[in-house]
């Protein structure tokens, strides 16, 4: 029996202590919690440990465990690149996955990123990546600098990119 | 807003250092109180001197950083936003701070890396969002032309044309003097041009590349007057530029000649980068179907033609337009042939080293570029 067969339940402990229980097959996803058990192959994963996961608070584990969930029984078709449309719904044609970043708070969104990465699970990074993307597409610099909170650059150092980087406006 | 934490100079940390502090407990051991009053004084200073460069170091990360961006510049998530984003983006989320300049110079420089390329043109002080630009997101471009008849069709690089200069020569007069001579005409002329794909050079693992050959039949013959050899070369390009030379093949031409040298490419070009192998031209003759290369190191014995290889189709001239597939697989040493994307076989093996994508275009007959031209097309490896 393959961890993907494997019927036991784990649970992910938050910062904060809260623990959210999810089929182990589905937490397998995260390579952290993969690497915690320390499975291999061939062997067969009975009781696996509780993951403590200290660098994602309670409110944002919680919507990793409902990803990984839902990833198990439906996966996140890859998205291609170049990407089709520039948005995030001409992207991600699952409506599942659509409803699942929809309306989150800019901060929420930030965390889930840090989540994805930190907990090494690739298709949540992806999915929360190309929601930030679609973010910034079309953007100035000024308006990137807003919506990120970011001191500008001065004069100068602006002017000398600009002038390095003629061929953007050139194209 | 994250805030930096310091690492405390134990030495500080007793209000003086520990080179202050000696001074101060020699000379107290003196009894001299003004000199000692002035050297605890010094100390104090270079203290709050350095509290203050760390409590200004806090202040302004914390004013450039948001919790946002801190997150951003991390690689894994950085190098999964400059996948989705156009390079206009790019360089205006670049723009926003200098910390997310460098970190994106880094992304567009791994970006690269993993494409297993590398920028073979001769612009001074470029970016690496540029390069990243130019080699992964633009289409790929006939960068260097070598011949006196090859120009770009309407200023596009992908697709250049060739022409025999010779106005007389239309097809339908090639046609009229073959048959009223028997096919013993031996008045065939026409021009051997080469378009070089310089800037895009080919380091290591799997490209593939179409050739789409436009030459239109005239008349009611089936024969076409413009035939190709479509394949790679070593990224000699930039060599090859100050040349000017009127006609160049890079199978048949293999000694260096009015560039004050003496000798052959090989002799003069070769570098590490081109590996062990000798194959440094290797190219596709679609009038015959066969395969040529060339070691670039002898007029004569370094040039092997009419090379047959398993899954050859023969002669293409009987259409309009030709598409060709080439994959260049480094890894496995091997240049292939693809037809509407289905392989028809390896022509050649035993690869090493880089390579760009090269076309020499032979023109016999004066036709418009509508008429004769080579464009060449980047695609996903079937």
């Amino acid at each position: 029996m393959n961890g993907d067969e494997c019927m036991e339940t784990i649970k992910l402990i938050s910062r904060g202590g809260d623990a959210f229980e999810l089929p182990y097959a589905a937490a397998r996803l995260s390579h952290v919690v993969r690497d915690a058990q320390d499975e291999n192959d061939d062997e067969v994963v009975e009781n696996p440990e509780d993951v403590q996961i200290l660098k994602v608070e309670s409110r944002c584990l919680e919507k990793v465990v409902e990803f990984l969930k839902h990833y198990h029984e439906e996966p996140l078709t890859e998205i291609k690149t170049p990407l089709e449309d520039n948005t995030f719904e001409g992207n991600v044609k699952q409506e599942w996955y659509q409803a699942f970043l929809k309306g989150i708070d800019q901060p929420m969104l930030f965390d889930l990123v840090t989540a994805a990465n930190f907990m090494a699970i690739q298709p949540l990074l992806d999915l929360t990546c190309l929601k930030v993307s679609c973010q910034l597409m079309g953007k100035t610099a000024e308006e990137i600098r807003q919506m990120l909170n970011i001191p500008k650059l001065t004069p100068e150092e602006e002017a000398a990119a600009r002038r390095d980087h003629r061929w953007i406006f050139d194209d | 807003m994250a805030r930096k934490k310091l690492k405390k100079d134990p030495s500080q940390q007793n209000g003086g250092g520990n080179t202050n502090m000696t001074t101060a407990a020699t000379i107290n051991n003196r009894g001299d109180d003004a000199i000692l009053e002035k050297a605890t004084k010094r100390a104090a200073a270079e203290k709050k001197r350095v509290d203050d460069d760390s409590c200004n170091s806090i202040m302004s990360c914390s004013s450039i950083l948001s919790h946002e961006v801190i997150i951003l510049l991390s690689n894994d998530v950085l190098g999964s936003i400059s996948s989705f984003l156009a390079s206009k983006d790019l360089f205006n989320l670049s723009l926003t701070c200098k910390k997310m300049t460098g970190a994106i110079e880094e992304v567009a420089l791994q970006m690269i890396s993993a494409a297993q390329v590398r920028y073979g043109g001769e612009e001074e002080d470029i970016s690496e969002l540029k390069k990243m630009h130019l080699l992964l997101r633009s289409p790929i471009e006939f960068t260097d032309l070598l011949g006196e008849n090859l120009g770009y069709l309407r200023g596009d690089k992908a697709c250049v044309y060739s022409s025999n200069p010779n106005r007389l020569h239309t097809p339908y007069y090639i046609d009229a003097k073959c048959m009223q001579l028997g096919g013993s005409w031996n008045g065939w002329d026409g021009t051997s041009c080469t378009a070089i794909c310089s800037d895009y050079v080919m380091t290591s693992g799997r490209h593939y590349a179409k050739f789409k050959v436009t030459s239109e039949r005239f008349g009611e013959d089936t024969f076409r007057y413009l035939y190709c050899r479509l394949g790679i070369m070593r990224p000699i390009g930039s060599f090859l530029r100050i040349a000017a030379w009127p006609q160049w093949c890079p199978i048949h031409d293999q000694l260096i000649s009015g560039l004050f040298l003496d000798g052959s490419f090989a002799e003069h070009y070769k570098t590490d980068a081109w590996g062990e192998g000798d194959v440094h031209c290797c190219l596709y003759y679609d009038f015959e179907g066969t395969c040529e290369w060339s070691n670039w190191d002898s007029e004569e014995e370094g040039i092997h033609k009419d090379l047959r290889w398993d899954g050859m189709l023969g002669s293409s001239l009987l259409h309009d337009t030709r598409e060709y597939g080439l994959l260049l697989d480094l890894d496995a040493g091997t240049l292939s042939m693809y037809e509407d994307d289905r392989c028809l076989g390896v022509m050649m093996r035993g690869l090493t080293g880089e390579y760009c994508w090269v076309a020499n275009i032979l023109a016999q007959a004066h036709g418009t570029p509508d008429e004769q031209n080579v464009r060449i097309k980047r695609a996903p490896v079937p």
